[in-house]
């Protein structure tokens, strides 16, 4: 019997508001500096003139004639994944593939000419198999790479990224391809500010996870490319191995299509099953990039999750959240929260949890307080919860 | 594309179908099992209703409260886009005090995979895959690689299509102006939902087995039948059912490579089911096996436009 596949990750590659490339992410992550600013590109008056993570005007893709946005977030941070991992050249397309995780993919584009059924007719033919805009995203991509293997959109709300990390990691595993990118993107829009808006969920200044003041989240944009390889082969290429992909689980609250299970249900069976797996136990974990939105709602039942998850090794692990610094990424974030973990894993930094100050009884774990900390983590969990009370989780560790 | 052999077999249980006009009596109307619940749109409806008919197709076996043993994976190419058209129609026409927020959260191409397991109390794994028509197949696939690594026990998988009237008139125009008339003419929404385990499970009306699958991209339509039945050893394929859209062109390929066995197209003529047309065809796949040999398989095919490509091998 051939031993199981393993899944390393060889390239990263990301656009977010601290701006293009991984290095301005991670280095705005561990200075904690919040790149949250009033949006500019529409008028959010009438949502409360939120502050969000919008990628700045001159880090903006400059080539959106082939799709919108969102896809020139996508190919840029393909462009830099794929030179990480020293496949800029091109891949081996029969057995390479993409998952891409997104809420809305390129629906924005198809949206706007869709104000009413009279719009609707005077919109750009659209493709049949992708008339939501979901795929399209996904399609172009592997097209411009020549991909033959596994090529698929996964829209699970905001634990897309992560379940396209997961999947990716699967597809490798179960042989289905040899190389694998995983991305997950998302653009800033009227559509998703207006709907966090109406929901009250968004902050009304800073955006302060775990705090006790805390009282809502602050929307993002980008994206993040993960590349994705089989172990041996990496190793045989030459490739630099940054981490690996150890194990994925996804879990459902079964209790509310908005409000978390208040025992954090859904996250613990998450939890549990990337931790099975991968074969470790909740002594493995050394730090868990969190949620971590920052509403009162989501931040308490992460709080409780972890510690039924890990029992009393919570309370030693440190767990952070980025969502103040670049905003919450929607189907972005997974993946975005994924590069972050490999970065901690490889760095040996832990960033802060910033805007930190005041205490809250129920959410008591060390959520490293406004500075970052040294420290060598060997396995690094990431967490992601979503509307429809979905939960995905990922497990990665140093090579 | 790689067609890889399941280390366990996955065992379908029952189908929950609904869809017009469909070849198999399982298969109720919408007008039949629509309750017009109205929190929900038509989307997470017309697939409540297909679980809950997959469900009552097996009344043995029910998930626990939260049961994190059982799975629901969906695929859908269109997602709830008649809400998302819908939401944005009010956000350019109301004030925003006047938007409703619980239409903003049918806005989530996860939103039926919430509603299915609030219903029936499924805790388990969760996807939604929305890669065009293909994705209900990649989603059934999906479902028995997690059974097989017994990451699951149960899984609800299968698709989802609930067009509009806009998406439909769309669908109707761009097929002329194109010159796609090998299209079908009519986008039909239906919901096919496949109760799935593993073949261990004690199951009396458990007859047809997925035992390999495969998923690709294939934009030059470049896919070679005759290669993939030639690596599939076991079972024995004499019949491959294809789902549409397939080009005449590839079509006639696929015929002349298919060697003798019978290539058959599901629910080809005026109509098409998207994402939910291989979950479709898969429920009827047991007429086609008992015109076959006892050891007879099918190779069923999902091809989008776009060029995602699917594959399931079934036997009984």
């Amino acid at each position: 019997m051939s031993p199981p596949r393993r899944v390393v990750v060889t390239g990263l590659g990301a656009i977010s508001a601290a701006g293009r490339g991984v290095e301005p992410f991670w280095r705005a992550c561990i200075e904690g500096q919040s790149m949250l600013r009033p949006i500019s590109r529409f008028d959010a008056a009438g949502f409360g003139s939120p502050l969000a993570g919008e990628v700045r005007s001159d880090v903006e893709p400059s080539e959106p004639a082939h799709g919108d946005i969102v896809a020139g977030f996508a190919r840029i941070a393909t462009r830099e994944a794929l030179q990480q991992a020293g496949l800029a050249s091109g891949v081996d397309g029969r057995a390479t593939g993409l998952v891409v995780g997104t809420c809305l993919g390129e629906a924005e584009r198809v949206f706007q000419g869709l104000g009413s059924e009279q719009l609707a007719e005077r919109t750009e033919p659209i493709s049949i198999g992708a008339t939501a805009g979901y795929s399209c995203l996904a399609e172009r991509l592997a097209a411009a790479l020549l991909l033959r293997g596994p090529v698929t959109t996964l829209s699970s709300a905001c634990i897309s990224g992560t379940a396209a990390v997961g999947l990716a990691a699967d597809c490798i595993r179960r042989g289905e391809a040899d190389t694998m990118l995983a991305c997950g993107a998302e653009m800033l829009s009227r559509f998703v500010v207006s709907g966090f808006w109406l929901l009250r969920a968004l902050a009304a200044g800073p955006v302060r996870p775990f705090d006790r003041r805390r009282d809502g989240l602050a929307l993002g944009e980008g994206a993040a490319v993960l590349v994705l390889e089989e172990r041996a082969r990496a190793r045989a290429r030459g490739a630099t191995v940054l981490a690996e992909v150890l194990g994925s689980g996804s879990a459902n609250d079964a209790h509310h299509m908005t409000g978390p299970s208040p025992m954090g249900n859904g996250l613990l069976r998450a939890i549990e099953a990337a931790l099975r797996q991968a074969g470790c136990s909740p002594d493995d974990v050394d730090f868990i990039n969190a949620h971590g939105t920052g509403t009162q709602y989501n931040d308490r039942m992460e709080t409780i999750a972890i510690k039924r998850a890990l029992g009393a090794r919570a309370y030693e692990v440190p767990v952070v959240s980025v969502k103040p610094i670049v905003g919450h990424t929607l189907g972005a974030a997974g993946a975005l929260e994924a590069v972050l973990s490999v970065k901690v894993l490889a760095e040996g930094v832990v960033p802060p949890t910033i805007n930190y100050g005041e205490a809250d009884a129920e959410c008591d774990l060390d959520y490293v307080p406004n500075r970052a900390r040294a420290q060598s983590t060997r396995r690094a969990l990431s967490c992601s919860s979503a509307f429809g009370g979905t939960n995905g989780v990922l497990l990665l560790g140093v090579p | 594309m790689r067609l890889v052999r399941l280390a366990a077999p996955a065992q379908l249980v029952s189908c929950g179908l609904i869809a017009e006009n469909v070849p198999s009596p399982r298969a109720s109307s919408p007008a039949e099992r629509l309750t017009g619940a109205r929190r929900m749109d038509r989307y997470a409806e017309l697939g409540c209703a297909a679980a809950a008919a997959a469900l009552a197709g097996a009344p043995d076996i029910r998930p626990g409260r939260g049961d994190g043993t059982w799975g629901v994976i969906l695929g859908s190419s269109l997602g709830c886009w008649a809400s998302n058209r819908e939401y944005l129609f009010d956000l350019e026409h109301r004030r925003p005090a006047m938007l409703s927020p619980a239409l903003f959260v049918r806005t989530v191409a996860s939103s039926a995979i919430g509603e299915i397991c609030i219903a029936h109390g499924i805790g388990g794994v969760n996807e939604t895959v929305v890669s065009g028509w293909p994705a209900g197949a990649e989603a059934v696939a999906e479902a028995c690689a997690l059974l097989a690594e017994r990451r699951v026990r149960f899984v609800l998988a299968g698709g989802i299509e609930s067009p509009d009237e806009v998406l439909r008139r769309q669908h109707r125009d761009r097929r002329r102006s194109e010159d796609l008339e090998w299209l079908p003419e009519l986008l039909e929404e239906a919901a096919a939902l496949c109760l799935l385990t593993t073949a261990e499970e004690e199951n009396p009306t458990g007859r047809l087995r997925i035992v390999a699958y495969g998923r690709g991209h294939d934009p030059r339509g470049e896919w070679s039948l005759s290669t993939a039945l030639q690596r599939l050893e076991w079972p024995t394929i004499e019949s491959v059912i294809v789902t549409d859209p397939v080009p005449p062109q590839i079509l006639g390929r696929w015929q002349e490579e298919a060697g003798g066995r019978r290539l058959l197209r599901f629910a080809g003529g005026s109509r098409a089911f998207g994402a939910a047309g291989a979950p479709l065809a898969l429920a009827c796949a047991g007429r086609w096996l008992d015109e076959s040999s006892p050891d007879g398989g099918i190779l069923l095919v999902a091809r989008g436009i776009e060029g995602g490509i699917a594959a399931l091998v079934v036997s009984s």
